[in-house]
């Protein structure tokens, strides 16, 4: 961490693809928008870097930059922890927002006590929502017991997996929530200091946080003294600039430090050694979205409902293939085949060919696998991975190759380049696959490189997307191998 | 410790290496790509992967640390299997045939052992046909060819996390990623100061050395020490064919780390130079002629028999050299003294650092670094006045600078705006010449403010009051107006200094080349006295020393007051006397400037100098050529024909470079260290050593000169030189030792003065006047002129200027403000006249905002300069170092039409009349 960022910039800028910001004329060649163009690559066929991968809008793919669509939020769970508010629509201002109840959680908070609060985290059984799932309340604690004087909370509003928009739909419809939460965080574990990364693909989510941190200040519920609690707390909002990797957390923190957002090995971990070096709490949008709720009506209510080690509820997004495409507030443990057909009505035309849990960096489950619950080490198990929640669905109308061309090419743009496997071996798999989708033969030595290529970057790859890659690529191997199986003969 | 099992062996091992370091001291070759000691783990290559029991997956074995219990397989069939994948990918992502890596780099090191070197790999022929790579020949020492690059990063990394100039740069991402000097279209055009470690460090040979390319790789190491700035850097010389081809710095160097700058790295041409001469040589009738050695010896002996029999001893002369090693030091004066009979004996150390030799060892009792450059780590603050690391001492620069970049304080007073000031948190530009008062109004600001260390002042420090008492007639107002500077920042720097502790100090000749040179050190002093910055880790007064050797030179003896040790003559001259088996003469000794003076006079009638180019180095040079040419009769030895030799020789002996003998040097932080031949010596020439044994025969005093070579020497050093006693050519084969070292279970002494002073349990606080400096500016000379040198040439380009350094910067350069540009018309690249009340001479201006209106900064490397020509006579009033540091002068427009002043200007072409 040597960089001096204020001796060097410009090359910084040549690793994202939106530093111009969202151009008004851009289409989305992210898989859902691949998958509704019926398996067809959308957007110059010439490979880059400087395609837009998703703009969460994947209820109306395929999507462009101007129309916004429709979708809908509904709630299968027995309580509603993060969506009660909005299922009419935004919340309008921060008057709206009060006169819900909002704002009560911080104050249940700080009544609680520093320590309080991370007991009720951990006792809710609250987990991670942007992908790993790791418990929150451990991540809380052990920043809570840093003992540093300068100590930051990160909001991790990237979403960047094709497929979810749920983090999207929070930050644009109820960013007061957020706000308060990461208030909470910051009055828990000892912070002033917050920062908001917002990717530029949300263009709303980004104008909405901002008028409600001006709200919030205005009317002194952020910033100095936040209620005479003595407690101030400010955020800075980050524009996200077109990277998908800038969601992984070390690789996001170098970007609000506006260094070359590569990621870093760990350890250390952000919580000892993070933003500036200094410990730092960062979560996913949705991570956050639950925390008031639990404050205000304690851990136990929370982990009433869920299954397994996967507690409470968590927010589903279906794609456009869907009958009714929305975003679903559902109890963990709700078997994936009702979310399917109950839920988002089946598919508008045939049947499921797959699904694409976590977002296309993850494993394909296959029709007949439809029975797991929702749950974190049940789809693990199953050779893929929850991830956001983001479900995209595709029919029989996508082929496999296609398909896996389209992934391949996603990590290789997306790559931040920094290790071997993902870099070459991601540039590899999409050469590959294009090779074979345009009609060349294989080289006699292809199949098995090709193996042994997912292999380092399933068990050497340095973050999730190198290893997300391997996850794809094997399980559609094993899931469809008749589609696949003229190329590995 | 822990307890760790490596591939079925259990050992146990210091908590907190990483498994890698582990692995490779058990003997286990875990192949890495992105690693290298000298950075930060990064975990890149994947290369480094090993299986730990109860992991998941594999780990990076570069930056995983070790942990108690772990099982850890370094390598199996899969992760084999996984190592050869890895590879091919770097193989085939920009299609690299494995032929085109040269057989010695790392990359193909592993090709080889993953069984890929002849078959490299077939597999899509990588992006190379649609991509065009970086590729650079223009430089004078690295090459690029980014066809060979495999994306390790190390060569960012190394820029930045070591040499700290952030030139190579990632552009875009993933597999499009291309590495490209920032900001310029190659490293000519960057900001790069060509230290090499990029080329060093990279595993496959995309950026190399141009030598190695030219004249072949190195078939034999030789480690030695740079024989260029004080720093003392460790390096490896590569040669083939008794001929250097490279130098590499030495990786478990405690004095570089690893690192080398430009100097150290490339600058090794001189050796085997054009106009080196190698043989003697004899002036007849004004011509040069080769001689023989016998010749040459007869001719000398013969001379100064005459000499010593009509005027005495002291008629002649001898100037050391802070080239030559502590052995030939210690022979130099010990030739003046018992083969000549006079004390007339002095070095380089004159025109630079006396000052500091006398200032702090008058106070403390050691006139030498108090700590060393591993406190550089160990700092919160630094206090650099008067030095300009980044360039003249690049390695402690670069190490400060990282530091700094890392959250260090750092005070810099300095005329200049140098890299480091640009870097500061208080940039103190003053005047030149106003050191005293600053310093001074420091001190005051410090203990009026109450932010004195009062524990150490009680327990170790003498005349607080006294100094107290002075003190008060320097408020920080009062010199804010004699400093140009405001008292605000004088009182924010004193703060920083007294509160943000532990603090070290550096200085430089900034400092002591004044007429109040020797007392500023004094009061530099003062200032860590009375904040307890001295005496423990982190903290102290440092001179940055200016040649390799000379704080060896005058702690061998080479100087007429002192015998070695730095021991005052009569103090020594028992024991001394004992061990020579001769006597010491009685009479004073004088000093190089007194010699010059001497000569004028008529006294001194023949000198000996040895690696200086008088000529071209002291002050005032008319006066400087009136004393030579009253000379009877001048020996100079050197490798090349000087200028001084060229035009008042007699008799020129031809020495060998210290790539070519065996010897010691003692650097900035009292470290003794050895060199190593690692070529023969060139022609006819010979060492110093020699040359003054073979010489002390021919005039019949060769039994105190009975010598079987440098180690020989060595030894009756220790038996004269209390604090080098325990330290033996073989305790030093690797890293050196810092005197004091007295017995041979000595550790050596890392920090001086921790549990008291040299002088004793206390120290003196002294009381130093404002003197200032008889150059002032009037309206005929309304500018003052500061010197120095540049990055890339070494005083008077001897060295640098035949090794190809001239290809980065041909000519030296007048750093101007705007406004006085502006003011004479002068614009940037132009060239002018320089005129001081001494002398003129031409030069080529830069125009910028490093220095201020009113003041001027000037490079003396060039002959072709002659910067001498203009500065003054005066002289420090307590050791005689000339004020090189300051001199009034006025800049004359001649016309002649702007270039640049960058580094693609010509050589200036025009004499001066
Ligand atoms: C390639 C990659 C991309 C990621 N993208 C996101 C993202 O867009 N949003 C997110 O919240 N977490 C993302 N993560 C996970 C984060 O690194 C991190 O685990 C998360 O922000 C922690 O918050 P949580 O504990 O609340 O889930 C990503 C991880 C990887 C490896
Ligand atoms: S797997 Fe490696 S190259 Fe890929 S994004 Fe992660 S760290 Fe970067
Ligand atoms: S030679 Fe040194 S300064 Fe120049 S690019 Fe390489 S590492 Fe950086
Ligand atoms: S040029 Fe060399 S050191 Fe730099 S990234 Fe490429 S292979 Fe590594
Ligand atoms: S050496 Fe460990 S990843 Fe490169």
């Amino acid at each position: 961490m040597t960089a001096n960022s204020s001796l060097v910039s410009g090359e910084i800028d040549s690793f994202y693809s939106l530093v111009q910001g969202l151009p008004e004329d851009g289409f989305c060649s992210g898989t859902t928008c691949f998958i509704a163009s019926g398996g067809q690559s959308r957007g110059a066929a010439n490979r880059g870097s400087r395609k837009i991968y998703c703009l969460g809008k994947c209820y109306a793919a395929p999507a462009d930059v101007i129309h916004e669509g429709e979708f809908r939020i509904g709630i299968h769970a027995s309580e509603s922890v993060v969506i009660s508010k909005i299922q009419g629509g935004p919340v309008k201002n921060l008057e709206a927002y009060l006169e819900s109840g909002g704002f009560n959680g911080f104050r249940s908070a700080v009544k609680l006590g520093r320590k309080k609060i991370v007991d009720y985290l951990e006792e809710s059984g609250l987990r991670g929502r942007g992908g790993a799932g790791f418990p929150t309340g451990r991540k809380w604690r052990s920043v809570q017991q840093q003992n540093s004087s300068e100590k930051y909370v990160v909001m991790n509003g990237d979403e960047g997996d094709p497929g979810s928009y749920i983090d999207r739909v929070l930050m644009e419809y109820n960013p007061y929530l957020l706000i308060e939460a990461m208030e909470i965080a910051g009055y828990a574990v000892g912070s002033g200091a917050g920062f908001a990364y917002i990717r530029t693909e949300y263009p709303h989510s980004i104008e909405r946080f901002a008028r409600a941190i001006e709200e919030m200040k205005a009317a002194n519920l952020l910033g100095e003294n936040v209620e005479e609690s003595k407690f101030s707390f400010n955020i800075t909002l980050k524009r996200g600039l077109g990277s998908y990797v800038c969601g992984e957390e070390t690789a996001l923190m170098r970007s609000i430090e506006g260094k070359r957002p590569e990621v870093s090995v760990r350890p250390p971990y952000p919580t000892e050694r993070g933003l500036f070096g200094k410990p730092t709490l960062i979560n996913n949008v949705e991570t956050f979205a639950s925390v008031p709720w639990i404050m205000q009506n304690g851990p136990q209510r929370y982990a009433s409902m869920g299954y397994a080690k996967s507690r409470g509820t968590k927010l589903i997004s279906l794609n456009s293939v869907f009958r009714t495409p929305g975003l679903y507030e559902v109890e963990f443990g709700t078997p994936i085949r009702y979310i399917v057909e109950n839920l988002g009505g089946g598919l508008k035309k045939g049947s499921v060919k797959g699904l694409m849990l976590g977002g296309p960096l993850s494993g394909i489950l296959t029709p007949e696998k439809l029975d797991i619950p929702l749950d974190y080490e049940s789809l693990r198990q199953n050779g893929t991975s929850l991830g956001h929640g983001g479900i995209i669905a595709f029919g029989d109308d996508v082929g496999i190759p296609e398909l896996m061309e389209h992934v391949a090419s996603f990590a290789s743009d997306e790559s931040c380049g920094k290790c071997t496997p993902c870099r070459s071996g991601s540039r590899y798999l999409r050469n590959f696959f294009h090779d074979m989708n345009t009609g060349q033969s294989p080289k006699p030595e292809s199949p098995d490189f090709f193996r042994r290529t997912v292999k380092s970057l399933r068990d050497a790859s340095l973050c999730g997307l190198g290893t997300g890659l391997a996850e794809f690529a094997d399980s559609a191997i094993k899931g469809y191998p008749e589609e696949v199986v003229k190329w590995f003969r | 410790m822990v307890q760790v099992n490596i591939d079925g062996v259990d050992m146990e091992l210091p908590r907190g290496i990483s498994v890698l370091e582990a692995a490779r001291s058990a003997g286990r070759d875990i192949p890495t790509l992105c690693y290298d000691p000298r950075l930060e783990p990064y975990g890149g290559c994947r290369l480094c992967i090993v299986k730990i029991d109860g992991h998941g997956r594999p780990e990076t074995s570069c930056n995983t640390r070790v942990s108690d219990g772990m099982k850890i397989t370094t390598e199996d069939e899969e992760l084999k299997d996984m190592r050869r994948n890895i590879l091919e990918l770097l193989l085939d992502e920009k299609g690299i045939s494995p032929d085109k890596i040269d057989s010695r780099k790392e990359f193909y090191s592993y090709l080889k052992r993953y069984g890929l070197a002849e078959t490299g790999v077939n597999i899509s022929g990588g992006d190379a046909a649609m991509r065009h790579y970086h590729r650079e020949d223009n430089h004078p020492f690295i090459t690029v060819d980014m066809s060979k690059c495999i994306n390790c990063y190390r060569c960012v990394r190394i820029c930045d996390e070591v040499q700290g100039q952030f030139v190579w740069r990632k552009w875009n991402r993933g597999s499009e990623i291309e590495i490209l000097p920032y900001n310029a279209e190659d490293l000519l055009e960057s900001n790069c100061v060509s230290c090499g470690a990029c080329a060093d460090t990279c595993p496959t040979g995309a950026i190399e050395d141009a030598s190695v390319l030219h004249l072949g790789y190195p078939e034999e190491f030789t480690r030695s020490v740079c024989p260029y700035c004080g720093t003392g850097c460790e390096i490896n010389i590569g040669t083939r064919n008794d001929r250097i081809v490279e130098i590499l710095p030495v990786l478990d160097s405690p004095v570089n780390k690893g690192h080398l700058c430009i100097k150290g790295r490339y600058s090794y041409g001189f050796a085997d130079a054009e106009d080196r001469i190698t043989d003697p040589m004899i002036k007849d009738g004004g011509v040069w002629r080769k001689a023989t050695w016998q010749e040459a010896y007869g001719k000398i002996a013969c001379e100064f028999r005459s000499l010593i029999e009509k005027h005495g001893g002291d008629s002649i002369g001898i100037l050391g050299s802070s080239r030559a090693t502590n052995e030939e030091n210690y022979l130099t004066q010990k030739f003046a003294r018992i083969v000549l009979g006079t004390n007339n004996v002095d070095g380089c150390a004159r025109v630079c650092h006396a000052p500091t030799a006398g200032g702090m060892g008058s106070t403390l009792g050691t006139g030498a670094a108090t700590n060393s450059f591993n406190d550089i780590e160990r700092a919160d603050t630094f206090l650099v006045i008067g030095a300009n690391p980044t360039e003249n001492h690049p390695v402690v620069g670069a190490r400060i600078k990282q530091r700094v970049l890392h959250g260090s304080k750092l005070i810099v007073v300095d005329p200049r705006k140098t890299e480091l000031a640009k870097l500061a948190t208080i940039h103190l530009q003053i005047l030149p010449g106003t050191d005293v008062p600053l310093i001074n109004a420091m001190a005051e600001t410090i203990i009026e403010e109450g932010l004195m260390d009062q524990e150490f002042l009680d327990s170790r420090v003498d005349d607080f009051h006294q100094y107290r008492e002075f003190l008060k007639t320097w408020s920080a107002e009062k010199a804010a107006d004699i400093c140009g500077v405001t008292a605000e920042e004088i009182k924010e720097a004193a703060r920083l200094y007294a509160t943000a502790k532990p603090a070290m100090m550096f200085h430089g000749l900034g400092v002591t080349e004044h007429i109040q040179g020797t007392q500023t050190v004094m009061d530099l002093v003062n200032l860590a006295l009375i904040t307890g910055n001295i005496g423990k880790p982190g903290s102290g007064v440092n001179p940055l020393r200016g040649q390799n050797n000379v704080q060896g030179s005058a702690h061998m003896g080479v100087e007429p007051s002192k015998l070695t040790g730095y021991v005052p003559i009569e103090k020594g001259r028992a024991l001394f006397e004992d061990v020579w088996g001769a006597r010491i003469p009685a009479q004073k000794g004088l000093d190089g400037m007194q010699m010059i003076d001497a000569a004028l006079q008529g006294k001194l009638h023949a000198l000996w100098v040895i690696g200086w180019d008088i000529h071209m180095t002291n002050p005032d040079r008319s006066v400087t050529d009136m004393a030579l040419s009253k000379l009877g009769f001048i020996v100079i030895q050197d490798l090349f024909m000087n200028e001084t030799a060229k035009m008042y020789g007699n008799v020129f002996l031809p020495v060998v470079s210290s790539y070519e003998k065996d010897g010691t040097f003692m650097n900035s932080e009292r470290r003794i260290q050895r060199i190593r031949k690692a070529i023969t010596p060139r022609g006819n020439s010979k060492a110093d050593w020699q040359i003054i044994s073979e010489l002390a025969a021919m005039m019949g005093k060769s039994e105190y000169f009975q010598y079987t070579g440098p180690e020989d020497i060595w030894n009756e050093i220790r038996r004269v030189w209390e604090g080098g006693r325990g330290i033996t050519y073989e305790r030093i084969s690797h890293a050196g030792l810092q005197w004091p070292c007295k017995d041979e279970n000595d550790p050596g002494t890392e920090i001086l003065h921790r549990d008291s002073f040299t002088i004793g349990l206390r120290a003196s606080l002294t009381a130093v006047g404002f003197h200032p400096t008889p150059e002032e500016t009037d309206e005929d000379y309304p500018i003052l002129l500061t010197t120095g040198r540049s990055l890339f040439q070494f005083n008077a380009s001897t060295m640098t200027g035949r090794s190809g350094n001239n290809a980065l910067r041909p000519s030296d350069l007048l750093q101007i403000s705007h406004q006085d540009a502006e003011r004479l018309g002068i614009s940037d690249g132009e060239v002018a006249r320089i005129a001081s009340r001494y002398g003129t001479t031409l030069i080529r201006c830069s125009v910028g905002d490093d220095v201020k209106q009113g003041v001027a900064f000037a490079t003396f490397n060039s002959p072709l300069t002659q910067l001498n020509l203009v500065t003054g006579p005066n002289r420090d009033n307590l050791q005689n170092t000339p004020e090189y540091k300051v001199t009034a002068i006025r800049i004359e427009k001649i016309g002649q039409e702007a270039g640049n002043s960058h580094n693609t200007i010509q050589p200036l072409q025009t004499h001066p009349e």
